[in-house]
């Protein structure tokens, strides 16, 4: 086996390393084991992304005790959806939705729909993408006391609101 | 257009390919692990004449189980879409480009395939089939959660987006190691060729998203660009690394590879991806300087795998059998 480091030289020391939890093992010759750098971390190389994601994800956190009831529609039971990680069908979401939401924040980056939506969902569904992106405007607003624009922008979101109702 | 892999841009770059996968279902039928036979023929009718005239779908009833192995093979067709036992369809464009699985884990499964860095292509393909479907069928969805999936590690955009890469310095130098924990914790993952839990073949690796829900389609496909593109950067790197300071050496193996393809009588599955992985680093480097086979290399490693080579052989072959015809079809592939 070669060294990873400088793929010249027989590689003879053979190290392990804990990096994120994970084990991984490393090659090298005694010239290069004798370097203190560890050869080109993937780590370090892209922390410099970190921002462009927002941060590195939170850890699986412990799941809720399962709950013995079943979907009304389907008669899946979450039991059943537990163990398999699968729904029955899409009433499955509303029935399990208390216990699903924290797995779903925790899986996922977000509990939250960001991306395209079907046309004949339309109309609420970029309503309600207007109203949070006008509460966001708003608390804005509010922080740098532009009073009469955050009452402007309270006044839409009423409105809108309104109509989603 | 062309078949996908018969574009010569599958061999030119690190990045062999490009594929968006897109999971949908019906409102008004139950899912994969509820759904009843009677439920899945409809299902299937449903979906074939929304897609219409555009598609042809494909009879896997037809079909034994070598070509079968050979569509798992081409990517058209998932493990999980050939082990389930109910009712399903498969439409395929013939550039294999885009392909609708009916009735796979989710009631409809749009995947399209780009050669190279086609990733906005693939997406934007993926994108019509899907509105070419929602104007007759009305998905299940919710606002919060998006699409709804059969397993909710697919919910909100039901988007997996992925490159096929070709990372041998990457894999030779150790790297490859670091690369996974890093990789995910931005939400992706890195794994063999033929997806979760397979050997990497010929040093070909398939990054893609994992997380789907509460980021947008154009943020999912951006921020996977953006990790791809730093692990191409690094392989690029690697390499004029080693062509600098180890060149003869490597040399020395892409002429030693294309002397085994061109003369051995027998070989094994990994040995020839291997040997496939070196040559095309070769003509990657400019520096095996004999001439290119008459497929793309990519054809050809998808070529040599069990299915496809028995397909090709028309009969089933053993093991011993295989390694032969491997080797004679490849000495056929790179005569002049
Ligand atoms: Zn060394
Ligand atoms: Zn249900």
């Amino acid at each position: 086996m070669l060294c990873e480091k400088c793929m010249k030289r027989q590689a003879v020391v053979h190290m392990q390393q804990i990096i994120n939890g994970q084990v991984t093992e490393m090659h090298l010759c005694t010239e290069c084991a004798s370097q203190s750098d560890s050869p080109l971390s993937f780590e370090q190389f892209l922390q410099g992304l970190l921002d462009v994601f927002g941060g590195v994800p939170e850890n699986l956190s412990s799941q809720k005790p399962a709950a013995k009831f079943r979907c009304p529609v389907c008669g899946l039971s979450y039991e059943n959806f537990k163990r398999t990680g699968r729904v029955g069908c899409a009433e499955c979401y509303q029935t399990f939705r208390r216990e699903m939401d924290p797995i779903l924040k925790n899986i996922q980056g977000g509990n939250r729909h960001e991306g395209k939506f079907p046309h004949k969902a339309g109309n609420g569904m970029l309503s309600r993408r207007k109203i949070d992106k006008l509460k966001l405007e708003l608390s804005k607003a509010v922080e740098e006391e532009e009073y009469e624009n955050a009452a402007r922008l309270r006044d839409q979101i009423r409105e809108l609101e309104a109509n989603l109702s | 257009m062309k078949v996908w892999y018969t574009d010569e841009i599958v061999d030119a770059t690190p990045v062999i390919s490009s594929r968006v996968r897109l999971a949908r279902n019906i409102k008004k039928y139950p899912f994969l692990v509820v759904i009843s036979p009677e439920q899945s023929k409809l299902l299937v009718e449903e979906v074939e004449t929304a897609l219409g005239s555009h598609f042809t779908p494909i009879s896997l009833a037809g079909k034994n189980d070598i070509e079968k192995r050979g569509m798992l093979e081409r990517h058209i067709v998932s493990p999980e879409f050939l082990k389930i036992n109910k009712p399903k369809g498969l439409m395929l464009q013939s550039d294999e480009r885009i392909c609708v699985m009916v009735n796979e884990e989710d009631h409809i499964r749009i995947q399209t395939i780009s050669p190279g860095d086609g990733i906005d292509t693939a997406w934007d393909t993926a994108n019509k089939v899907d509105d070419l479907l929602e104007e007759s069928i009305q998905y299940a969805f919710d606002k919060d959660y998006g699409y709804l999936t059969s397993c909710p590690t697919n919910a909100g955009t039901g988007l997996r987006a992925s490159f096929m890469v070709h990372l041998p310095m990457t894999e030779r130098t150790g790297n490859i190691r670091g690369l996974l924990p890093a990789v995910s914790k931005f939400g992706m993952t890195l794994r063999g060729i033929y997806g979760e839990g397979t050997e990497p073949l010929g040093h070909i690796y398939q990054v893609s998203n994992q997380v789907t829900l509460g980021k947008s389609e154009e943020d999912i496909v951006n921020g996977l660009k953006t990790i791809t593109s730093q692990i191409i950067d690094n392989e690029n790197k690697l390499r004029e690394k080693a062509m600098s300071s180890i060149r003869l050496e490597m040399e020395d193996q892409f002429f030693r590879a294309y002397g085994t393809l061109t003369h051995a009588r027998k070989l094994s599955g990994k040995e020839a991806m291997e040997l496939l992985s070196a040559v095309r680093l070769g003509y990657l480097t400019q520096t095996l300087n004999v001439p290119k086979p008459g497929k793309t290399l990519y054809e050809i490693m998808m070529s040599i795998q069990p299915g496809s080579l028995q397909s090709a052989a028309g009969r089933e072959l053993d093991e011993n059998e295989r390694d032969v015809f491997r080797a004679s079809y490849l000495r056929g592939m790179f005569k002049k």
